[in-house]
């Protein structure tokens, strides 16, 4: 009960801030909506008439994907750099939680948030695509893009790791986030790339997220049980295991977190 | 008199510049870590606006256009984290004691200016050669005279632009906000692809706006491709660049005034 | 010499309600203040957090400017001659903000020397005078990023010095400060007053303004409530005295109450409006019994009783 207590606390905690933050929210959201139309309209123009609307619902949802992504990916480590920043972080490990529990609620409100962000997206690239009726197969797209990117948790840990050891974290995420932008599919086929980068892009689990929510909106669901999935999770487990080594080797003995 | 006056001005302008030459440079694992992502940051670049055109990915022409493109992409989105750096300036408590000081807002952004411009050169120098090297644009500056002529109008422009724009985002709590979302706009509707890209309806609705006169004249001077004459241009690029210091001093004057009744610039 | 006249400021404040509603507040921040600094004068404004220091402050150093009411900076009016106001003016703002973390403490007091005219030696010159007199010593030469809020609070004194203004307005120019630390720039508060420089400061420090003062005005919910010398305004509040004697003897028959006290003996403790009268006869009775008399303490009031009778019969 008192595990479930500090969950929910976290939890709205954060949400409230990030939901307070409207200019944020409208920033995070607005994304997807202004690269994709401006693409869409730079298509059209250089075509010299409209461009097909499937390649606007094609990026749209990419971008939506590319920014729940990324929550996954550094929300903790965010969590935990705020946390040491402002000394919120202190507070918390002085009170009788676990940082597994505090990370995991963090990782929780991120991800509710990303989903509102994702839905607000998803539904109108969906409607410009398939008009009302593909939102169905959108409402499935949750669940398959959000069990997609379990194993995304274990980069999560890995950059925690990584962000209570090194003083400047940002610069290295910025670096991550543009390799994962390129090489997983989200604005374009990898197809299209060259073919180191494919290989690199089809052995992350985000390329599969993204494939397995796009298809699903369009209809072909059975498609996801043809792809390597499974093997995914071994990032999840490699995750947690190379965040234990770290706990163990540096945080325990340094005796707190951060530098 | 003037004289000091004068001499003050400058000595005011080469603190701030210096300023923000010794804080870009301290930033040294930001700036490996925008080197380092700026190929990958390209590349999603052409390839997303390529989705649409998959056919024109061999064609050198349309590449370096592009190319061009992203390079003022670059410039834009550089010039109007000038404006943001004014509320983190409140925000850091550092615009108050500037402001006693008795030195103007605009040679305050200054400092941003050398960042902006920095960067401008080495991420934007990166774009050129990187798409040459992987897409075989040809970024050889047709009209290298002018383009000089043209980049310089440009930041005089963007610096009025930034004042006045980051007087208007004071009050807001995440600029970036506002910023991501002009950063893609001004680009496309002013030119930095250049509109011989485009069907003629299309271009033509480009042509009306303000920006275009700014940013299409570095694009025709870079590609050697002038929709219009380029002393025309010059003038009209000189025209957009005096309308835009009024206006920016103008409101300037009226914001400040409102700004410091209503306490803008204090933390609390 | 600096001058307030019935200055007046209202603002809005923002309250949350639930998840996304909010209402706005206004709220009094200034009502009618006024006051006078005179040449080489420290001027103390004291007050609960809230009662308007900070606004004052601002107004003076045309940060803000007051819906009501006029201020004046060596003559020079605040609304209408804000860059002759600002020429005259040193000021700390905030003890742990105002720089930028990835210059060094000397870079940045060289930038805002700069920011005043001064050419970078001269600048640099200055710079260096400053950081020995506030102590700041070898920490001017490491980032602002790894400063503590001592250091902070050191650099934003030297900052508020380095245009060599004759006013100087001190918002808490001690705070996180160690004792030592705060002891040498009271030190040079002083100095700089005796140099006839105009002094501002706020503090929440009592001692400190006790202390440092020529004059000192209560300021509470944007009023002033109470000014003159510390020992004014004690003496205009009333405050008493506590009058401790100490009697060499186990078990004294007397007619005044008393205490065992720390030492072992019984000791007489008097709350007095009239010290000397009372301690006279408190003397004369233990003498004329024949006991022997230990200590004698005749403790003033503070100006912190002066402070907290101001603000609680509030």
């Amino acid at each position: 009960m008192r595990v479930i207590n500090q969950v929910m606390g976290i939890v709205e905690a954060e949400l409230r801030s990030l939901l307070r933050e409207v200019s944020w929210f409208i920033g995070i959201s607005s994304f997807p909506f202004l690269f994709a139309f401006v693409a869409y309209a730079l298509g059209s123009g250089m075509g010299g008439r409209p461009a097909d609307p499937r390649l606007l619902f094609y990026q749209l949802i990419g971008l939506a994907m590319y920014i729940v992504a990324l929550m996954m990916t550094f929300s903790a480590a965010s969590f935990v750099r705020e946390g040491l920043l402002t000394g919120r972080l202190e507070y918390l490990l002085s009170s009788p939680i676990s940082p597994f529990t505090m990370i995991f609620s963090n990782m929780i409100s991120s991800s509710l948030f990303g989903l509102i962000n994702y839905i607000i997206v998803g539904v109108v690239a969906t409607i410009i695509a398939f008009g009302f009726a593909g939102i169905l197969n959108f409402i499935v797209s949750l669940l398959v893009l959000y069990v997609a990117l379990i194993p995304a948790i274990g980069f999560s840990l890995i950059f925690l790791a990584v962000s209570i050891i090194v003083r400047e974290p940002e610069p290295i995420a910025n670096l991550i986030a543009s390799f994962i932008a390129v090489v997983s599919g989200f604005l374009y086929p990898v197809t299209l790339l060259p073919y180191v980068l494919q290989i690199i892009g089809r052995a992350l689990p985000y390329y599969y997220a993204v494939e397995y929510a796009r298809s699903t909106v369009q209809g072909f669901i059975n498609q996801i049980f043809t792809m390597p999935f499974p093997f995914m999770f071994f990032y999840l487990i490699a995750g947690y295991l190379i965040y234990k080594y770290f706990e163990r080797a540096y945080i325990k003995k340094k005796g707190t977190y951060g530098w | 008199m003037a004289g000091n006056f004068f001499i003050k001005g400058i000595r005011k302008v080469f603190a701030e510049f210096e300023r923000g030459v010794t804080i870009y440079v301290r930033y040294k694992v930001w700036l490996i870590s925008d080197i380092l992502a700026t190929p990958f940051w390209v590349l999603l670049l052409l390839y997303g606006i390529l989705l649409y055109a998959v056919n024109y990915v061999n064609n050198s022409s349309v590449i370096t256009s592009l190319t061009w493109g992203i390079f003022l992409f670059v410039f834009v989105s550089n010039f109007l984290g000038i404006a943001s750096s004014l509320v983190l300036s409140i925000q850091q408590g550092i615009l108050e004691n500037v402001i006693m000081t008795n030195s103007s807002i605009v040679s305050h952004l200054v400092g941003r200016v050398a960042i902006s411009l920095i960067d401008t050169a080495v991420i934007g120098s990166l774009v050129l050669l990187l798409n040459t090297l992987l897409f075989s644009a040809n970024i050889f500056i047709a009209d290298p005279l002018f383009f000089v002529i043209y980049l310089f109008l440009a930041i005089l422009f963007f610096l009025f632009f930034a004042g006045t724009y980051s007087f208007l985002i004071i009050n807001v709590r995440s600029p970036w906000v506002a910023n991501q979302a002009l950063q893609f706009i001004i680009p496309f509707f002013s030119g930095a692809i250049p509109i011989q890209l485009f069907s003629k309806g299309f271009a033509s609705v480009i042509v009306y706006s303000p920006f275009y006169y700014v940013i299409g004249p570095i694009i025709a001077a870079a590609t050697g491709y002038y929709p219009i004459d380029r002393v025309l241009f010059l003038l009209l690029d000189i025209l957009a660049v005096l309308i835009m210091g009024i206006i920016s001093y103008r409101v300037q004057k009226i914001i400040l005034r409102n700004a410091l009744k209503k306490g803008k610039f204090s933390l609390f | 010499m600096l001058q307030v006249n019935e200055i007046y400021k209202e603002y809005k404040t923002r309250e949350r309600k639930g998840l996304f509603n909010s209402s706005y507040r206004t709220v009094k921040a200034l009502d009618g203040v006024s006051f006078e600094v005179e040449k080489g004068e420290i001027f103390s404004l004291v007050g609960p957090n809230g009662a308007g220091k900070t606004t004052t402050i601002k107004i003076i150093a045309t940060l803000l400017i007051p819906d009501k009411g006029e201020a004046y900076v060596n003559g020079y009016s605040v609304i209408k001659e804000p860059k002759k106001v600002r020429e005259n003016l040193g000021i700390v703002l905030y003890a742990n903000k105002g720089f930028y973390s990835r210059l060094t403490g000397i870079e940045n007091l060289v930038y805002y020397g700069r920011l005043y005219g001064m050419s970078k030696q001269e600048a640099l010159r200055r710079a260096k005078e400053l950081v020995d007199s506030v102590s700041l010593g070898k920490d001017a030469y490491r980032t602002v990023d790894e400063y503590s809020l001592g250091m902070m609070a050191k650099l934003s004194i030297a900052k508020c010095l380095i245009n060599d203004a004759p006013i100087l307005l001190f918002d808490e120019p001690t705070i996180g400060l160690d004792p030592i630390s705060a002891r040498k720039i009271r030190n040079l508060i002083k100095e700089l007053a005796e140099k006839g420089k105009t002094v501002l400061l706020t503090s929440h420090n009592m001692w400190e303004v006790e202390n440092l003062s020529n004059r000192v005005a209560i300021i509470n919910k944007g009023k002033i409530v109470i000014s003159g010398s510390p020992w004014e305004v004690k003496n205009k509040l009333k405050l008493k005295h506590m009058i401790e004697v100490e009697v060499l003897n186990d078990n004294p028959k007397l007619d005044l109450d008393f205490k065992i006290g720390e030492r072992g003996f019984p000791v007489i403790k008097v709350i007095s409006e009239k010290p000397t009268e009372d301690l006279l006869r408190i003397v004369d009775e233990i003498r004329t019994k024949g006991y022997e008399i230990g200590n004698i303490k005749i403790i003033e009031p503070s100006l912190e009783e002066a402070f907290a009778k101001v603000v609680e019969e509030k």
